[in-house]
């Protein structure tokens, strides 16, 4: 009876535990409903239609948008700009991030200074990074041309946003700058969190630096480099102004992305609809990039 | 007892205050304007905002129950900007326009009519083009403002150095660049560019319009059928735009204005179309410049036939939304402005060369004034080109796809595909045509 009474106690208070704590979760829930899951939803929703942004137009046209979009020349130039612009950003800025926290990393005189240092272009404004570069690279008053003529290297100005490839690279280029000092950050944490002693006993062991880093540095920093490269591929993957600034996605959508052929539809255009469906595109993109890398991860930590 | 009377003066010293202030900002202030008028410019020179500004305050002193908030947006995105103005509910209640986006907005159901102002200042006041390009759908959508004539700008230096005179044909266009062009020494024939600019677009009408090409055909409404953009005529246009860029700066195939202002006010590039509005730029930004470069009109092609030569007429006008706050209000400065003339004419000089006048009555004081006198070549040019003028897509009269035209870059696209993606002349422009036909089939869904 007692001991009735005493689980009764028990599971009420539970029970009023759970209510409690589902409140304190209720006000995070409301939100996540109304600022992700609804506009999220809607957006899937939109996709669906023929709506335009002013024009009273708000018909159910199926998989239309999509089908418009898979029948567009520059929609798979875009998927391909995507693909080129975030693999080589993503690889370059872990390597030269990497590069530098090695750098940083070493017992110098002055190196709190350079560490300080290296995230200037981290923190400078994208703006202004991206209107700093395009002075420095243009053809007409560059630094960047007046110099390689100086030295001769060059008999003419290079024009580094006239052809479709030097624009894509020019603009890996910039942002491989703007971006490496997160990457740094993040692989110096990292590097300090590996023990000395397992290069004591590499060293011991005979190993050269080399050796040093590829079987003690790179497994100590596995899971940094992970994050590093699974934050920086969603991030740089939806970026926008960049881009936008230094070209407008041109020449002829050479450089043009998803998320400006988004606003495009949207706003130079007003098709909500096909906008709509070019954003969950971007989304799904990302979420079967997601499964593959999880995927990989897992068979890397099982194995 | 001392504490407590102070801790009562001090609570009811501030909610007197607090009290004061509330009524205070709601009440009306003495000579308050009870109607406000949302002015939106897309005109960014202080000398346009000022002169703008003036007209406004003469208009407040004579109607003192109006008043004009002028905001200044600026031209980049300008779209966009009203775009999600309207959507949000909120747009202003005049806004300048450029040509064809009032035809545009029309067709979406955002703008009201303003054929009373227009009578107000009297139809055959108006110059005609003005009047046809605001004209759809038998309802004015727009009040024009001023025109600007496009030329040929030529370095005149260059020119005396090498004995050479301004081109009238094609032909000779392309001559005068090669005896120019020597890019060991820096130095460009002609600047083509294609970036998705507004330089391109008045570059490749007032190539195309001055070879008898047009984009759409007589008929109104246009449909997919009217879109004569990809014609022979067209072809010839690109085809000698293509020739024509061999004598024009390295990269040059993506700049703009700025590019384009940096190589010919240096001498480095020694033609360039533009429109008259590039001298205004000149007088306030280098005028040490003004003696050194020359206008003329814009040479012909080989196709253009009988036909009489044209080129890109930049007329901007006010237009006034249909979910405007105080439409009656906003007309009302809308008449005083132009049926004005010396405040009109005022204004129109606050910015010489930029601005050129669309009302017939204002014309005499306009070109009788001392700040036009000291380039007569410049007068005469735009007197004589005026009643030439044309716009892009709207050569045969106002269809409503240059807004959308304008800012998917339609023409810049093609002279990318020519210049960049090295396509054919004949593919970059069949798929121009199908571009336009696009925007056209999808204004009839």
């Amino acid at each position: 009876m007692v001991a009735g009474a005493v689980s009764q106690a028990f599971s009420s208070r539970s029970a009023r535990r759970g209510w409690i704590g589902f409140a304190l979760f209720l006000p995070s829930l409301l939100l996540m409903l109304g600022f992700l899951f609804y506009p999220f939803a809607l957006n899937v929703y939109t996709s669906f239609f023929s709506k335009h942004l002013i024009r009273p137009r708000n018909k159910f046209v199926g998989f239309d948008n999509y089908v418009y979009l898979f029948d567009r020349k520059y929609f798979w130039l875009v998927i391909e700009n995507e693909i080129i612009w975030t693999v080589f950003s993503v690889f370059f800025q872990v390597v030269l991030g990497l590069a530098v926290a090695l750098l940083l990393n070493q017992k110098l005189r002055g190196i709190n200074i350079a560490r300080a240092f290296v995230i200037l272009p981290w923190v400078t404004p994208v703006v202004i990074t991206v209107l700093m570069w395009k002075w420095i690279l243009n053809e007409l008053y560059g630094i960047i041309n007046h110099i390689l003529m100086g030295l001769g290297l060059i008999d003419s100005a290079i024009s580094f946003w006239s052809s479709p490839a030097m624009a894509m690279g020019t603009l890996i280029a910039i942002n491989v700058w703007w971006g490496f000092p997160f990457m740094t950050i993040i692989f110096l944490a990292g590097l300090k969190s590996i023990d000395p002693h397992l290069y004591e006993a590499a060293k011991v062991d005979g190993a050269s630096p080399w050796q040093q880093f590829i079987f003690v540095t790179l497994p100590g920093l596995k899971h940094f480099i992970a994050v590093a490269v699974l934050v920086r591929t969603i991030w740089i993957f939806t970026f926008f102004d960049l881009i936008w600034i230094a070209t407008k996605g041109g020449p002829s959508y050479h450089t043009t992305l998803l998320p400006h052929l988004t606003y495009l539809q949207a706003f130079q255009s007003y098709h909500l609809g096909r906008a709509a469906a070019i954003s969950v595109i971007l989304i799904l993109c990302l979420v079967l990039y997601l499964i593959v890398f999880f995927r990989v991860y897992r068979h890397e930590e099982q194995a | 007892m001392t504490s407590a009377i102070r801790r009562f003066s001090t609570t009811t010293l501030a909610a007197v205050l607090v009290l004061g202030l509330l009524v205070t900002a709601g009440a009306p202030t003495a000579g308050a304007a009870e109607r406000v008028v949302q002015f939106w410019t897309l005109m960014t020179q202080p000398e346009r905002i000022e002169g703008m500004q003036r007209v406004i305050d003469h208009f407040q002193q004579t109607n003192p129950d109006i008043k004009v908030e002028l905001t200044s947006v600026g031209w980049a995105e300008a779209h966009t900007k009203f775009m999600a103005a309207v959507a949000g509910g909120n747009p202003p209640d005049i806004a300048v326009e450029s040509y064809g986006w009032p035809i545009t907005y029309s067709e979406m159901g955002i703008l009201q009519p303003v054929d009373d102002v227009i009578e107000a200042i009297g139809e055959e006041n108006i110059l005609p083009q003005d009047l046809k390009l605001n004209h759809y759908g038998g309802h004015y959508w727009g009040v024009p403002l001023y025109g600007t004539p496009s030329v040929l700008y030529y370095r005149k230096d260059i020119f005396d150095e090498k004995g050479l005179t301004p081109p009238r044909t094609w032909d000779e266009l392309i001559e005068t660049a090669k005896a120019v062009h020597d890019p060991d020494n820096d130095l460009y024939g002609f600047l083509v560019t294609g970036g998705a600019q507004e330089l391109t677009n008045v570059m490749v009408w007032d190539f195309l319009s001055n070879n008898g090409a047009t984009i759409f055909n007589e008929n109104r409404p246009a449909t997919e059928d009217d879109v004569t953009f990809n014609s022979p005529e067209s072809i010839e246009t690109f085809e000698y735009l293509k020739k024509l860029h061999e004598f024009s700066p390295p990269g040059s195939e993506m700049w703009g204005s700025s590019e384009y202002s940096q190589m010919f006010h240096t001498g480095r590039v020694a033609m360039v179309y533009d429109m008259m509005f590039g001298h205004a730029r000149i007088l306030t930004t280098a005028p040490e410049m003004k003696d050194k470069i020359g206008v003329a009109e814009l040479p012909t092609g080989p196709s253009l036939g009988d036909r009489q030569g044209s080129f890109l007429y930049n007329t901007v006008g006010l237009m006034v939304f249909k979910d405007a706050q105080e439409p009656e209000a906003a007309k009302e400065f809308l008449k005083f402005l132009m049926k004005n003339d010396d405040v009109y004419v005022e204004w129109l000089l606050a910015y010489p060369f930029a601005m050129w006048p669309v009302t017939y009555s204002s014309q005499d004081k306009f070109f009788a004034a001392p700040e036009l006198e000291e380039f007569p070549e410049h007068v005469k040019l735009g007197l004589d080109a005026l009643p030439k003028g044309s716009v892009t897509a709207m050569y045969h009269g106002a269809t409503p796809y240059w807004g959308e035209m304008e800012a998917r870059a339609t023409l810049a696209h093609v002279m990318q595909r020519i210049l960049i993606d090295e396509w054919s002349v004949e593919d970059a422009v069949a798929e121009g045509e199908e571009n336009i036909k696009e925007i056209v089939s999808e204004y009839a869904q």
